[in-house]
Formats: structure tokens, sequence, C-alpha cells
């Protein structure tokens, strides 16, 4: 105790009198400071702000009124049901791509990685249109998939397709470099221990990920339900049955109706604070653990 | 009951890792893989332990095809440089691992699985330390529970590749013993790969020195250090210095000085001499003797480390055993070759 306040009793007016070449003027590192508070301020948390504001303009009775329409409720039903497929699809698909991306080599291998960032690179409502292009009633598949009574397009169905192409990226996005930098050794040694190859993966690749995997499935989630490009030109805005949640809140502002718009529009913002709350807390265990991982 | 492996070959891509090696290990055997990087000695502990798949050749185990048995049923116990713990499981579920993975109808019971993993924590000196993960032991624990984990299967082959690679001098020597111990008590067959030859010779009944995908000799320590077969094994091993001459008329000359060949059988022409350091010594007089100059002298140690420079200007490192009066640098000094081998030079 002793020794430790007599050093920081040296150390701090050395600090003073010598000044780091790094070390800015107050009047410099305030001014940076308030310019970075500003700008969050101003361009994220008052428009946030404005959404609750907004949607409570007329009292919470008219924000219960106006999420219990059958329209919106609908709208919810759908983003969820179509999230609820596409989230799964892409954890599957994201674990697989980064399994055989981390664990093997093969020919492609960095095209696959190319290919898995392009629906980053891509404008959402490119996505839309391919899939018009290729599942509309004129499209490519369109009569096949007519004759057999199927309909993609402005339907569930071409929903979860585009928001599929759009979260694409997200969990294996998240796998690959975690996974690269465990390498094989521990699957390995699982293997001539005895296990199968499922055993090696449910005890001991999937653990090993796991928090990664989750803050990917996260993420992936966020997308899904808040995706509005792709999914608007797939959709065909059919009131109450192709309809999610941002385009209801669309809807519902080119109606004028902006206690509507923004109590659909207060939910999606309320998701997208849970996720940064999960994915804070997330981090804090996450890079304990790999801290943990890493000291040698 | 032995382990026979004959032609085998593996290639990646163009280049060739293993070219035909072929060698027995007796049951209950220590065989070391000595060479430097590149010069296949992992790949073929990998082969054996059915990490990759061979080109070409065979393998018989205990009269088993044993490229044939797949890698979960080889019952091959693998040990890396980096331990490869299962880094989410404690020390005891690490352990465990093995057990718990077979089948349920060969699966020992819980309290039977608790117990074999406190014997074996016993075993590797570990008792009590079932709980820690393992980013909370040292490197040297960390390496024996790795190979606790290996002795749980009660596996056929130990596979060891650099095991005390990443361990400090020190641990390094301590566990090499005690890791002979165990495998001399428990009757394992072991072998294992390092490109430390101290380590190779001083821990394993044969060594097998691979150079580019080969063995160029398999034999006792003391045959390999001692009479090495080909040139690479008498450069590699201890340390040697090499001096290019010519033989004629059973005499070695080098630096326009004759030696005798003390009956090498070399034809004549270009040959190599590999001469380790300490078969060096300062000559008398009229003894035929290579003139060189001492351009360093480091005294510390049991020997003292003297670098001569040749008339062709080539460095070659001499150690005498401490206490003699170790020689100025810029003196002039005749070395007298004790031993030397000599190897018919390559073109």
């Amino acid at each position: 105790m002793d020794r430790e306040t007599a050093v920081s009793g040296i150390s701090a007016p050395s600090r003073i009198s010598s000044p780091g070449a790094l070390e800015e003027p107050r009047i410099v590192k305030v001014t940076l400071i308030a310019i970075a508070l500003g700008f969050i301020g101003l361009f994220l948390v008052l428009p946030l702000v404005a959404v609750f504001i907004e949607a409570f303009r007329n009292g919470i009775a008219a924000y219960f009124a106006s999420l219990n329409e059958p329209d919106a409720i609908a709208a919810i039903k759908l983003t969820l049901l179509v999230a609820a497929i596409a989230v799964p699809l892409n954890l599957i698909f994201g674990v697989t791509a980064a399994w055989a991306i981390a664990k093997f080599d093969f020919r492609g291998k960095s095209l696959l990685i190319t290919l898995i960032d392009l629906p980053f690179s891509v404008s959402p409502v490119i996505a839309g249109l391919v899939y018009v292009l290729l599942f509309a009633a004129r499209g490519w598949f369109g009569p096949a998939l007519e004759s057999a009574g199927m309909q993609i397009i402005f339907a569930v169905p071409g929903l979860v397709l585009a928001t599929v192409f759009v979260t694409f990226p997200f969990v294996a996005r998240e796998l690959i470099p975690v996974m690269q930098e465990q390498g094989r050794e521990e699957e390995e040694v699982a293997i001539s221990l005895g296990a199968t190859g499922w055993q090696t993966f449910f005890r001991v690749t999937l653990p090993n990920v796991k928090w990664a995997l989750i803050y990917g499935v996260l993420l992936c989630n966020a997308r899904a339900m808040g995706e509005f490009g792709a999914v608007s030109v797939v959709s065909g805005h059919i009131r109450g049955q192709t309809v999610t949640m941002p385009l209801q809140v669309e809807i519902l502002y080119n109606d004028y109706n902006l206690v509507g718009a923004f109590a659909v529009a207060s939910l999606l913002a309320g998701l997208a604070m849970l996720t940064l709350a999960v994915k804070t807390v997330l981090e804090w265990q996450y890079g304990a653990e790999l801290a943990a991982g890493r000291r040698d | 009951m032995s382990l026979i492996v004959e032609g085998l070959t593996k290639r990646f891509g163009a280049h060739a890792a293993l070219e035909s090696v072929s060698f027995t290990l007796q049951r209950g055997g220590f065989l070391a893989l000595l060479g430097p990087s590149g010069s296949g000695k992992t790949t073929l502990l990998r082969l054996l332990g059915g990490l990759e798949h061979a080109d070409g050749g065979a393998v018989t185990y205990e009269g088993q095809d044993w490229l044939g048995v797949p890698t979960r049923e080889r019952r091959a116990g693998l040990v890396f440089q980096h331990y490869a713990l299962f880094r989410h499981m404690r020390v005891a579920d690490n352990i465990a691992f093995g057990l718990r993975v077979r089948p349920r109808r060969e699966r020992p019971r819980r309290a039977e699985i608790a117990r074999r993993v406190d014997e074996l924590l016993a075993l590797v000196q570990l008792e009590g330390l079932g709980d820690p993960y393992p980013n909370q032991l040292s490197g040297g624990q960390r390496q024996r529970v790795a190979l606790a984990r290996a002795l749980a299967i009660e596996p056929k082959l130990l596979l060891l590749d650099e095991p005390f690679g990443a361990l400090d001098a020190k641990v390094r020597k301590d566990l090499r013993r005690w890791l002979r111990n165990l495998h001399d008590r428990l009757g394992l067959t072991t072998i294992f790969v390092t490109h430390d030859q101290e380590e190779a010779l001083d821990l394993a009944d044969d060594v097998a020195v691979m150079n580019e995908g080969r063995i160029e000799q398999i034999d006792s320590p003391q045959n390999v250090y001692s009479h090495p077969k080909t040139a690479f094994i008498a450069e590699f091993l201890g340390g040697s210095n090499r001096l290019r001459g010519t033989v004629s008329g059973g005499r070695f000359i080098v630096d326009g000085v004759a030696l005798p060949t003390n009956g090498a059988r070399v034809p004549d022409g270009e040959t190599m001499a590999f001469v380790r350091p300490h078969e060096f010594a300062f000559a008398g007089n009229g003894e035929p003797a290579i003139p060189a100059t001492v351009t360093n002298v480091l005294a510390a140690g049991s020997t003292v480390r003297i670098d001569c420079s040749r008339q062709n200007g080539e460095v070659v490192e001499v150690a005498l055993p401490n206490g003699a009066r170790p020689p100025q640098i810029g003196e002039h000094v005749h070395l007298k070759v004790l031993v030397h081998r000599l190897y018919p030079a390559q073109l």
C-alpha cells in the first residue's frame, strides 16, 4: 500500500511536467469528444428517441391499439416466420461452410470465401430482382413452378429466399476466423481417441465456437427481421399476407398513419437494442474466454 | 508381433513427402524419428496415426493390415507439440474423453471412468488436478494431461509429435526421462518425432534419421552417432565441420596436408570429411595438421569453443576441454584431426 502510493505520488507530477508526444492539449481532447458525442447524438440517439416519441404521441392506448390491428399482427407474425426459417437455414449453411473452409483444403476454397461475402457487396434490391427474374410467373423457372402449383414470388417462399440471401454471410463470417485459428488438431485427437464424426462435431468443434456462433446468429436474426430492400421487391405488398414489419412501416407511413408506422418501427428498434445488449454481454464473456484460450 | 512398414509413400501434389519408407519396430520398442523440418517425419507419424492416407506401401501391426483400420479404431494415442487439449473441458473430462465416446455397450460405467481418470492423473503426477481447465496449467502439466488422455484408451501405439518442443529446457529434460520410465513401466510401443538430436539419442532404443522423405539410417543411438551411414547424417549429428579434400593413394589431402584415411573405404577423388568440434586437437611439432587462424574464443561452459579460419577462409568450430590454455584471437594454430568420417563428394 505504502509503496503504491509512493509510486503514484512520484509518477503523477512527472506526467504533468513532461506531457508525452501523443498527449494533446485539453481543448483538442474536449473538442474531439464533443464532436463524436454530438454526431452520435444527432444521427443515432435522436432518431431512436424520435421513434418512441412519435409512437407514443397519442398515448399508450393508441400505441397498443395500432399494434393490435390485424395487418400489424400479420406483419409481426410473418416477420417472425421468415426469420424462423431463414436463420436456421443460414445457421446450418454457415456452420457447414465455416467447417469446410477452416478444416479442409480443397480447390475453389478462396472462391467460396469470396462468394460468401457477395451478399454484403450486392445491393439487396438487385438480389430481390434476381429472384423475381428466376421465379416470377414469366421468369426462368416460373412456368414450371406454376404448373407444379407453387408460387414463390409475391408469397412467403420468396420472402424467405430473399432474406436467406441477404443474411447469408453473418454466421459463416463469425465462425471462419475462430475455426481457422483453432486449427484441426483437437478434432484429430478426438477421432484418434475413438470419437465418431458427429461426436467430434458436437463435443469438440461446436463447444469451441459457441460464442462466435451465438453472436453470428444474433446478427443474422437482427438483419433477417429488419431487411427491407430485397424483401420489398419480392413481396408484392399484399396487405396481411406478404408484408413484413419493415414493409408495414412503409405502408403505414405512406398512409399518413404516423403513430401506426412508428409503433411498428418501435418494435424493430426495440429488437435492435435487445440484440445490441445481448451482443455486449456476450462480448464480455466471449472476450474473457478468448483471452483465456490464448494465454499460453 | 511388431510394426512392419513397407514402402510407405506419400505425396502432396508434386512434392514427395515420403518416398518408400520401410522399417520394423518391435512391440515395446521406443523409436525416434529424427530429421530436419520437411524431412517427412511428421507425415510418417500422421500416416501411422491415421490422420493422412498413404499413396502406396503397406503397414502391418500385430499381423493386421494397419492402414485398413479406420482411424478411430486404431487406438493410436496421439500427443502433439501444442498439446491440442480440448480447451472447453476440464482436465478430468479431457482424460475421460476417449472412454466416454465409446459405443454404449463398451463404455465403462460412470464410476469406473472416474476411477480410471484418478488413476491416470496419479500416473502423470497430477493428483487432484482434475478440475482446472487446460489454460490454467503450465506447459509441462498440459503435456502430461495430453499424455494421460492418450493413455486412457490403452493405446496399441503411442505417437508423439515433438512432444517437448514447446517446453523450456529444464522441464523438457525432466519430462523426457519421466516419459522413458513410463514407457518401460507400462510396456508401451512408442514412436516420437523430434528435430532435437540430443533428445532422440538420449531417449530412444532406435533412431531413424530422416532426410527428404527417406529414412537414411535406422539404428541404435550409439551406432547412428558413431557410424553414420551417409554424409547427411555425419553432418547433421554432432554439429560436424565439413572439410572438402581429395583422397588419393590411401591419404585424405586437405589444405595441402595429407591425413591418414584410417582404413575408410573411399574411392580416390573428391571427398568430404566430417569432423565434430571435439575431434580436433592442437598439433605438436611434426604431426600432419591443418594450419588455421583463431577468429573467436568462447571459454564459458565445460568446453572452450574456438572458431578457426582455414587458409581458404572457411571457419571450423573446435571444442577443447576447458582447463587447457585457450589460444588468443589472431593466433596461428595447427589443427590435428583425431577422428574423421569420409564420404565421396556428391556433385
